[in-house]
């Protein structure tokens, strides 16, 4: 298993691998599947050092199988370039981002 | 990024990293629905692609006019004219896939929003973003 999860009580803690893309998208949706629309999500990104738009992609499908508009999804500890990346797709207007 | 084959084409690139990259996720969904369709065991729900698609075309769109506004972009009419026929677009189909009563009918609509999107996608870099990044760059905006 690339991906780690877990729970902190509030939310599933998704510990995504060092190479966060299209090889780990079956994982990945069988990892955040079963959980009912409204689940809240920590994506713990420090382990990740490269990320490819299929990544991106996922996150975004995430978002939308998790509740869309009313879903809670918290990113955390990525390093500078990948917040950087996140940043430049704008997605830290979509996500919450610590 | 990382290279992979599911990444954009690279004519599609026009070395501006701020729109690259957003037109990069426009393509990894793109490629999501051309994956549910293909019928792999492990494809997403098409409702929440196209859902995802929706809410991030309008991201992406308002990302650019907003930018456009900021540098006072001549073209900003001509350019919103483009970006209107893919909201008309995505928006009309995606209205389309969800009245749809028969699962043969979602699938024949969701390859024309697959199919849509890529010919937009083709001939707006190339024909409209390329002017819009060549007049970003020399306003060095978001840098
Ligand atoms: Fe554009």
């Amino acid at each position: 298993m690339a991906l780690n999860i877990s729970t902190d009580g509030e939310r599933v803690v998704v510990r995504l691998p060092k190479l966060f893309g299209f090889a780990v998208r079956s994982e990945f949706k069988q990892a955040t599947s079963g959980h009912p629309v409204g689940t809240k999500y920590k994506l713990d990104f420090q382990d990740v050092e490269r990320m490819d738009s299929s990544a991106l992609g996922m996150l975004l499908l995430l978002r939308e199988t998790s509740g869309g508009l009313s879903s809670d999804i918290l990113i955390v500890n990525p390093r500078t370039e990948i917040r950087k990346l996140l940043q430049l797709a704008n997605f830290h207007t979509l996500f919450k981002m610590a | 990024m990382m290279d992979s084959q599911q990444n954009m084409p690279e004519t599609f690139r026009l070395d501006y990293p701020l729109i690259d990259v957003q037109h990069e996720v426009l393509f990894a969904l793109y490629h999501e629905v051309r994956l549910a369709l293909g019928g792999e065991e492990e494809g997403f729900d098409l409702g929440d692609i196209f859902s995802g698609l929706n809410l991030y075309v309008e991201t992406h769109l308002a990302f650019e006019e907003n930018a456009m506004l900021a540098t006072g972009y001549p073209q900003l009419d001509t350019h919103r004219v483009g970006h209107q026929a893919l909201r008309d677009g995505v928006g009309g189909l995606y209205a389309r896939f969800l009245r749809a009563s028969e699962p043969q009918e979602s699938r024949q609509v969701a390859g024309q929003i697959a199919d849509f999107l890529y010919v937009w996608l083709e001939e707006h870099i190339a024909r409209v973003d390329r002017d819009l990044c060549r007049h970003l760059k020399e306003h060095a905006f978001g840098e």
